[in-house]
């Protein structure tokens, strides 16, 4: 078991490496540098140019590249992600009051979009090419042919705007904290965010029943007198759930990308939200922040994917 | 007494892409309490199939029962419910299957799985099917038995898992056992143990036994009766001495000429040349006439359609049996 | 057959409909308006859909109907030429690690694992916040964060014709790998390309809407569907101005749902093993 998860925990941390490299990169590419943008043109006097130069020196722009990557590195690793142009705050101080609600809106709706997606598709297998089939197909094409955010507008409008049930904006009402007050806030992103996934989790699962059904182990089930019922549920679910749960662990960055989106149109106080403004104010360090972030996330979850997988099925053993 | 099985008139359609396959046209035959019977054929013959309608385990579709009946202990199986017909299944009547690689799940232990198969059937507890599932896997010849029932199939081999197949078949003391090729998947050396295991494993229950198989030394070995199949019918029905001594029908003739036997110098086999009809248009006549060697152009072959008839107390389905050698 | 199996697919057919139509719509955009999609009018703004402006005008007084139309040119190009990079560099990967296998196929795979799980939004969030955004660069982005499906489907069929005798005996006789692939490969896995590149283009479409809806894509004045919906995270607009958002929202997932009904329909027509 250890030598296969210290193997992939390497590879990650490779990958990982390859990435800060691509992100460092793109940094350097991005229009002008630091120093020139502290002190625009038109404020620049006779002084400036000494003060450009101490300035460089002072921060090591003057080192060859490699040297700059490293200690950029070094910096990252320690958590030192720098300060926001827009707000001077510290990137990871940002960063980290945005996890929580984040996590909280992912968490939730992955979990409602499996408790969506796993009846739904069972419920399709087992009805094959019947009506139920039919229906949950509709289903899960329109939640994913439909953009999250199209959903989200079209929510807004008739929850908030037309009926008046449901907050449009944010985590709570300010000054206002209580347990259905932020439920009603949290209800739509929810739902939308968990609907999306779903379309997917839910072909997902059908095509995996639909598998195991045809396995030997099923007729050898139901020669034994198990009923129909229990073929599915003792015997066939499980087998399916296992290439199911491995998907799911790796669409985990997808869910987040989609959070972004929602995030955006709820005003929700999350890292997408975060992301977006800060692209929208050129916030350079906070965007890497954020992109190295996202890139251990990538990660982790392909990891998590991997012991998932050796922990649902016996007949994968971590040797 | 009626007999324990008795299969009258079989007929089993497949719908497929390419129209309707005939897999069953006219199965008949019994099987007493406590017997030997072996189904033997070529691949797609229709053994398979008429095991799996016998305990209702045709996938319906593709598969359609045509007509017929199948009477176990004198009840009408086609005609129970599920609820009714799951009760005899794995409790009354049980099977095992030719692919212990895939017919066990891999997720379960092998235990749970055998233990499954007799809390369905009485009411006892949890440990109790634990406990004899443990003794069930001694019985069919396992060593460390307790281990064995908390390890999962993967970690089994494949005449381990046929074994413990074979345990979950006989958990409820069976008065019918059908064994579909239940050795075909195995090594040469394990498929000796498995069969004296299937022996024994009648002794203790005394369950009459469908045996499915494509070999020949085994039915010697093993049965008391045959039915040979060719292309979803019953062709020669015998006693096991009578149909190796002289059998009635040419398509037996040319199954037993193919074995290879230790005591003729020559190490030629002579399979039946050519190939089974298509069940999708079964020709009119005698399905074995295109690969018939008795019979010699006669023109009653192709046009009418040999019934099983008794020729030398063998039931056999050609009209020149009497010449058959 | 293919195609008997095809016209078999009554979804599949409507998607083709609904799909020419409204393709045919986008391409005849100057034959369905008058109205130029990028013309500022101070003197029409938000007006409500009339005769004049069929699906009103929005915050500039331009014609939004028109914006729809010559905003499809955009997110269909998007989604087509983005699905043509994703396929290529697919293909071309997947053939290679299918045919040379060992580490080569092992390296391959392993950055199909990792692209695949960076999704573009979040990629061009860091690439757009950096360079800024463009059209070009989502294209690439798309195309470059998506390749995987169209490699691994190519790996799998390659690496079952590896088996195949002719291959086996054109490989015998010193065939080159890029022979091998064009009189080979390519015939082979066309037409689980084809399928592959159909969702493809769907996926596209949907992914152009998301960033340009976030202002991470196709820019304003230029409309594109995406876009034409940034506007609707402001409430008024939402409450009072639906003509602006709900047109490209439906138009968008009418159009990714055909094509995937098409995508569906080919499957079933060119590789029946693999129908759902
Ligand atoms: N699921 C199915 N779909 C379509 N046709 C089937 C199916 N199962 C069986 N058949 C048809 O029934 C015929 C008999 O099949 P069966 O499995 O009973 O043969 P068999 O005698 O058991 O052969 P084998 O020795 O290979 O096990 C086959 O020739 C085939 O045409
Ligand atoms: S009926 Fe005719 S064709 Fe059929 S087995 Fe007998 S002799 Fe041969
Ligand atoms: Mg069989």
């Amino acid at each position: 078991m250890g030598a296969y998860l210290v193997r992939r925990v390497l590879v990650s941390v490779l990958v990982l490496v390859l990435v800060s490299i691509g992100i460092f990169w793109l940094f350097r590419l991005a229009p002008g540098d630091p120093v020139e943008m502290m002190l625009p043109p038109q404020n620049r006097g006779p002084g400036s140019e000494a003060f450009i130069a101490a300035k460089r020196a002072e921060l090591g722009l003057d080192e060859p590249v490699w040297v700059q990557y490293f200690t950029w590195l070094g910096n990252a690793v320690t958590g030192d992600l720098g300060y926001s142009l827009d707000t001077g705050r510290s990137v990871s101080d940002l960063l980290g009051e945005r996890v929580g609600p984040t996590v909280y809106l992912m968490g939730l709706s992955l979990l409602l979009a499996l408790v969506i997606a796993v009846p739904l598709g069972l419920l399709a297998a087992v009805r094959k090419g019947r009506f139920a089939d039919y229906a949950a197909s509709v289903v899960s094409l329109g939640a994913v042919c439909t953009p999250p955010f199209f959903l989200g507008i079209l929510g807004i409008y008739v929850f908030s705007l037309k009926l008046g049930l449901l907050p449009s904006a944010g985590m709570s009402t300010p000054g206002q904290y209580s347990v259905g007050d932020s439920l009603s806030h949290l209800l739509m992103p929810l739902v939308i965010l968990a609907f999306s996934q779903s379309g997917q989790f839910t072909r997902y699962v059908r095509s995996s029943v639909i598998a195991e059904l045809h396995a030997d182990y099923v007729r050898t089930a139901e020669a034994k007198g198990v009923s129909a019922t229990g073929v599915v549920t003792r015997h066939v679910l499980r087998n399916a759930l296992i290439p199911v749960i491995t998907i799911v662990a790796l669409s985990l960055p997808n869910v987040l990308a989609g959070a972004v989106v929602i995030e955006t149109v709820f005003a929700w106080p999350g890292m997408g939200q975060l992301a977006i403004a800060s692209f929208q104010g050129r916030d350079y360090p906070v965007i890497i922040g954020f992109a190295l972030f996202f890139s251990i996330m990538v990660l982790l979850s392909n990891l998590i994917a991997d012991l998932l997988y050796t922990l649902v099925d016996p007949r994968v053993s971590l040797r | 007494m009626s007999p324990l099985l008795t299969v009258e008139d079989l007929a089993v359609e497949f719908r497929t892409e390419d129209g309707v396959a005939r897999a069953l046209d006219g199965v008949s035959f019994t099987v007493e309490a406590g017997e030997t019977v072996a189904i033997v054929g070529e691949s797609g013959s229709g053994k398979s199939v008429t095991a799996l309608t016998v305990l209702g385990l045709l996938r319906r579709p593709p598969a359609r029962i045509v007509r017929g009946s199948v009477r176990f202990r004198d009840r009408e199986l086609l005609r129970l419910s599920r609820d009714e017909l799951r009760k005899i299944r794995g409790k009354d009547a049980a099977m095992v299957f030719q692919d212990p690689m895939t017919a066990l799940n891999p997720v379960q232990r092998v235990g749970k799985q055998i233990a499954e198969a007799i809390r369905l059937h009485s009411a006892v507890s949890r440990q109790q099917a634990m406990a004899r599932a443990v003794d069930l896997l001694g019985l069919v010849g396992m060593a460390q038995p307790g281990t064995r029932a908390r390890q999962y199939p993967h970690e089994f081999s494949g005449g381990m898992r046929q074994r413990a197949m074979i345990a979950m078949a006989i958990a409820n003391d069976p008065a019918l056992l059908i064994a579909d090729e239940p050795t075909t998947a195995l090594d040469v050396t394990i498929q000796a143990q498995v069969l004296s295991l299937l022996r024994t494993a009648k002794q203790e229950t005394g369950a009459a036994t469908v045996l499915i198989t494509h070999d020949l030394g085994v039915v010697a070995e093993m049965a008391e009766r045959v039915l040979v199949m060719y292309a979803g019918r019953i062709v020669e029905q015998a006693d096991v001495r009578s149909l190796f001594a002289s059998p009635r029908h040419p398509y037996t003739a040319g199954l037993l000429a193919s074995i290879p036997r230790l005591d003729v110098e020559s190490q030629t086999l002579t399979p039946i040349p050519g190939s089974p009809p298509s069940l999708l248009a079964p020709p009119p006549g005698c399905p074995f006439a295109p690969r018939c060697a008795l019979r010699q152009g006669r023109a009653e072959c192709v046009s009418e359609r040999p019934a099983l008839r008794e020729v030398d107390g063998h039931a056999t389905a050609c009209h020149f049996a009497e010449l058959a050698e | 057959m293919a195609v008997r199996r095809f016209l078999r697919h009554k979804l599949a057919i409507a998607g083709v409909v609904v799909l020419l139509l409204v393709v045919l719509a986008t391409v005849c955009a100057p034959l369905l308006t008058g109205h130029d999609p990028l013309k500022v009018d101070l003197s029409q703004v938000r007006q409500p859909p009339s005769g004049e402006h069929l699906l009103g005008t929005d915050g500039s007084g331009r014609d939004v109907f028109a914006r729809l139309l010559y905003a499809g040119r955009v997110s269909l190009l998007v989604g087509v030429f983005s699905a043509l990079l994703a396929v290529v560099i697919g293909s071309v990967l997947g053939a290679v690690a299918g045919i040379l296998g060992g580490w080569v196929d092992a390296l391959i795979m392993r950055a199909a694992d990792v692209f695949l799980s960076f999704p573009v939004l979040v990629v061009m969030i860091v690439i757009a916040g950096i360079l800024g955004p463009s059209i070009t660069t989502m294209v690439i982005a798309i195309g470059l964060f998506t390749w995987p499906r169209a490699g691994r489907v190519v790996r799998g069929v390659t690496l079952s014709l590896r088996e195949r005798e002719y291959v086996q005996a054109a490989q015998a006789f010193g065939a080159r790998t890029g022979w091998l692939v064009v009189h080979h490969v390519l015939p082979a896995v066309l037409g689980s390309v084809v399928v592959v590149a159909t969702i493809a283009v769907a996926d596209g479409i949907l992914i152009e809407a998301s960033l340009s809806f976030l202002g991470l894509g196709v820019q304003p004045p230029q409309p594109s569907w995406g876009n034409m919906l940034t506007d609707a995270q402001r409430l008024t607009v939402i409450s009072q101005m639906p003509w602006l958002w709900i047109p490209p929202g439906v138009a968008v997932a009418v159009t990714v749902l055909s094509v995937n009904f098409v995508g569906d329909g080919l499957r079933d027509a060119l590789d029946p093993r693999e129908s759902s």
